[in-house]
């Protein structure tokens, strides 16, 4: 096994070493005149995962706080069931239903272009994501809330002052890797950038614009067989794809919980 | 049986069943103030679960029911603890409780206890911080934490943490006080501290304390009910005539 | 004070009610738009059913050889992993923690956070090399997809092998010890079957895994309109890949609908084998739950 990624890892290597280094990492990507920039699939990425863990992150909390007491039992239940449920959702019929739904909406609603946009995009990473951080952070919840809840509630505290103050402000470690592994999941995902972002490559002015993710980059790239440096270019994605993934699995044993995943 | 009106706790009729099985049923009580009524009962007996329900902590755990009636006093006033209209969270607020095993929040000592002054009382800043050196006083802690009142609440012996709990409680100057076997789990000085506190504490406070101790029970009881498989099973006063063989013969067929 | 409580507690009620709204609604809006579809028609077009299934006649307008695509890219990529995953899963749990195990439990970690198009790069790249290399003719195909995706749900056999094993009982282990067993034949023997609902958990979820990842396959040989394989090198069409064409470059209202169609297939798929997964897990657990 650990030859299968040194193997990815050294594929990728002598490719990207050569004076073409400087060519990829440039702001343009114009394959017909011989501009291979990527850097605007990176900041495209990062955009992307970055937003998408935004708008997730706090639904998400919301969500657990649900769960752990601000909702009636019973419901409460039912949502963690249903957001389990959630990851078993293939990512190709988040974005299926997003280009009937979402785009034409986004059009419609903004009046801005195709409706293919950052926004779209970012609304089904947000959706992908949610149960990731929702489960992680439901596991660390599961550890503080009993510790807290008999004490709390014998002080006549209201579940929401229980959350708020004591199983909120200590569950720090378990934001943090909700957060990382909800990050890890966003940048990796391929389908919805895709489908929904409208891959044009630019670094994005608005969120109506339309940008480009690397994963789809890579998809892009792959699928019109182009000039060799274009080769290059996914290559360099790839490597920087598995590098940020190598970061996001280091800080989650740093963190030192490594499970939580998709499960 | 008394009435009632002038009781502290009133306890009519009470059955409490987790998911049908009853573990407390059809006992009726009353706690007058100025008595220390300690209940006492074999371990699994609902002696818990009784103390439970006059705060209502029970509906923490599923599949619970309760029937019947608990009214306690508070303010001059009779409030009917499970009637729709009352408000737990006053209900539990008003009326303190400390558990058996020391369960201090996971903050810091000084935080365990003014978190709850401000969320449930909203007193704040020096008021607060007065009270937080009185009740610690109270419970004999306050030379033994005064220089780490920033270290988290979980460095404390079993024994300091269960004092902290009692200091917690009674930082909220709440006008019962419910005690669920509080020196079960802790060292001869807790205990003492703890038993001392309780016994200056009683005139004014009205209390009901399980105890699992013979020698505890002696000690602090001017009342005390026994609760045998969830019913009431028998009954001793301090001021009834032969209170030391009734005491004896009592504890006899609990223990 | 008051109000801010408040705020959050309708703060809290409207997270919960946002996916379950948004989920609903988007397999209610799948189900309106593919309900009609669905049917053995949706599935052989108008091609006979037992003829398309043994391959006797080509299936032009039915999601069919898309199916089999998928079926067949699943059964390969089991076939990787199962084996592969269990020894690795057996080894992490059964064996004494050394530096190896140490460094062969973070390489499954990283595995398991790798996305998925990286797994297709690799099976590209994989390709080209061949190319440049041993077999110049080297092409992508269903054995390379099957690998790359067995690389894909590698890490959750793993785990899910790890867990089961970890989760017994240990007077399992020291009965076999007890009754002079070896340790790979208490393995074999004790530890293997009783685990083999939690096991049986993983293969299901990674099932569910591979057939629902569109990245991988993308890059190692998915095509559109290929119809059944003809071998195993050959190229194929696969359920996620076929949704994910429609959705960019339908051509008639009517393959839109089969677009829809599929869609619920695959829904269906996922999360049938996410129920069976979770169900098997829950047996697990039950069945080694003291008191």
């Amino acid at each position: 096994m650990l030859a299968i990624l040194l193997f990815l890892l050294w594929f990728s290597l002598p490719l990207c070493n050569a004076d073409a280094l400087s060519k990829l990492l440039a702001w343009d990507w114009r394959p017909f005149q011989g501009q291979f920039g990527i850097l605007p699939m990176v900041a495209g990425s990062l955009l992307l995962s970055f937003s998408a863990l935004l708008l997730a992150f706090p639904v998400s909390v919301g969500i657990c706080c649900f769960a752990h007491g601000m909702g009636p039992a019973g419901p409460a239940a039912l949502l963690m069931r249903f957001v389990k449920l959630m990851t078993s959702v293939p990512t190709v019929i988040y974005g299926f239903v997003g280009v009937f739904v979402l785009v034409p909406l986004m059009r419609e609603v903004f009046r801005s272009g195709s409706g293919f946009s950052w926004l779209a995009a970012m609304i089904g990473l947000a959706i992908l994501v949610l149960p990731t951080i929702v489960l992680m952070l439901h596991s660390q919840f599961m550890i503080v809330e009993p510790q807290v809840k008999l004490t709390a509630t014998a002080l006549g505290m209201t579940p929401a002052q229980r959350l708020l103050h004591l199983v909120v402000p200590n569950s720090g470690r378990g934001f943090a890797t909700a957060l990382v592994l909800g990050f890890g999941r966003a940048l990796g995902d391929t389908m919805i950038p895709l489908m929904l972002a409208g891959n044009a490559p630019q670094v994005p002015g608005s969120v109506f614009d339309s940008i480009r993710a690397m994963t789809a980059h890579i998809a892009l790239v792959v699928a019109t067989d182009s000039q060799s440096l274009a080769y290059l270019s996914l290559f360099a994605c790839g490597l920087i794809l598995f590098l940020s993934s190598t970061l996001v699995n280091l800080g989650l044993q740093w963190l030192g919980r490594p499970d939580g995943r998709k499960e | 049986m008394e009435t009632g009106m002038n009781a502290a706790i009133s306890i009519r009729d009470l059955t409490v069943s987790f998911q049908g099985k009853p573990a407390v049923s059809e006992v009726s009580f009353d706690v007058m103030p100025g008595e220390l009524t300690v209940v006492v009962g074999r371990s699994g007996s609902g002696k818990s679960t009784l103390l439970r329900a006059v705060n209502r902590l029970n509906e923490c755990f599923e599949g619970c029911e309760t029937d019947g009636r608990v009214a306690v006093r508070l303010a001059g006033k009779t409030l009917d603890a499970y009637a729709p209209g009352t408000d737990p969270e006053r209900l539990r607020s008003r009326v303190g409780m400390v558990f058996q095993t020391p369960n201090v929040l996971p903050i810091s000592i000084e935080r365990n206890l003014l978190l709850p002054q401000k969320l449930v009382r909203g007193v704040d800043g020096a008021g607060a911080r007065d009270i937080m050196e009185r009740v610690l006083d109270d419970v004999g802690l306050l030379d033994e934490v005064k220089d780490r009142l920033r270290q988290p609440a979980a460095t404390l012996s079993g024994g300091q943490q269960q004092r902290l709990c009692l200091a917690r409680t009674m930082a909220l100057e709440p006008e019962i006080l419910l005690l669920d076997e509080p020196t079960a789990s802790v060292d001869y000085r807790s205990s003492e501290h703890i038993e001392r506190l309780l016994l200056r504490l009683a005139p004014t406070l009205p209390m009901l304390v399980v105890s699992h101790s013979l020698g505890q029970t002696r000690a602090l009881a001017d009342r005390v009910i026994l609760i045998r498989e969830g019913s009431l099973a028998g009954e001793w006063r301090r001021t009834s005539p032969d209170a030391d063989t009734a005491f004896d013969e009592l504890l006899s067929s609990a223990f | 004070m008051k109000a801010g409580y408040r705020l959050f507690t309708s703060f809290c009620w409207v997270s919960a009610l946002l996916p379950v709204a948004g989920v609903c609604g988007l397999i209610a809006f799948l189900l309106r738009q593919g309900w009609d579809v669905l049917g053995l028609k949706l599935f052989f077009g108008d091609t006979p059913p037992l003829d398309a299934i043994f391959g006797f006649a080509p299936v032009w307008d039915g999601i069919w050889p898309a199916c089999f695509g998928t079926l067949a890219v699943i059964a390969l990529a089991g076939l990787t992993a199962i084996p592969l995953g269990l020894f690795c899963g057996i080894h992490l749990s059964e064996f004494p923690r050394s530096r190896f195990t140490g460094l062969l439990d973070f390489c499954v970690n990283l595995l398991a956070g790798m996305p998925s198009i990286l797994m297709g790069l690799f099976g590209f790249a994989l390709i080209l090399f061949l190319r440049h290399t041993l077999m110049p003719n080297a092409s992508t195909g269903l054995l390379l997809s099957g690998f790359c995706m067995g690389l894909l749900i590698l890490p959750y056999m793993v785990k899910a092998t790890q867990s089961s094993l970890a989760g017994l009982p240990d007077d399992l282990r020291l009965m076999g010890a007890g009754l002079g067993f070896s340790k790979s034949q208490a393995i074999r023997h004790i530890l293997l079957p009783s685990a083999g609902r939690g096991i049986m958990g993983g293969v299901v979820l990674s099932i569910g895994r591979a057939a629902e990842d569109t990245a991988v396959i993308m890059l190692t040989g998915v095509v559109a309109n290929a119809g059944l394989p003809r071998g195993l090198f050959d190229n194929y069409e696969a359920l996620p890949f076929f949704i994910y064409t429609m959705a960019a470059e339908y051509q008639s209202p009517e393959e839109l609908q089969r677009g829809f169609g599929a869609a619920l297939v695959l829904l269906a798929l996922t999360t049938g084998l996410f129920l069976a997964a979770h169900g098997l897990h829950n047996a697990m657990e039950k069945r080694w739950k003291r008191g």
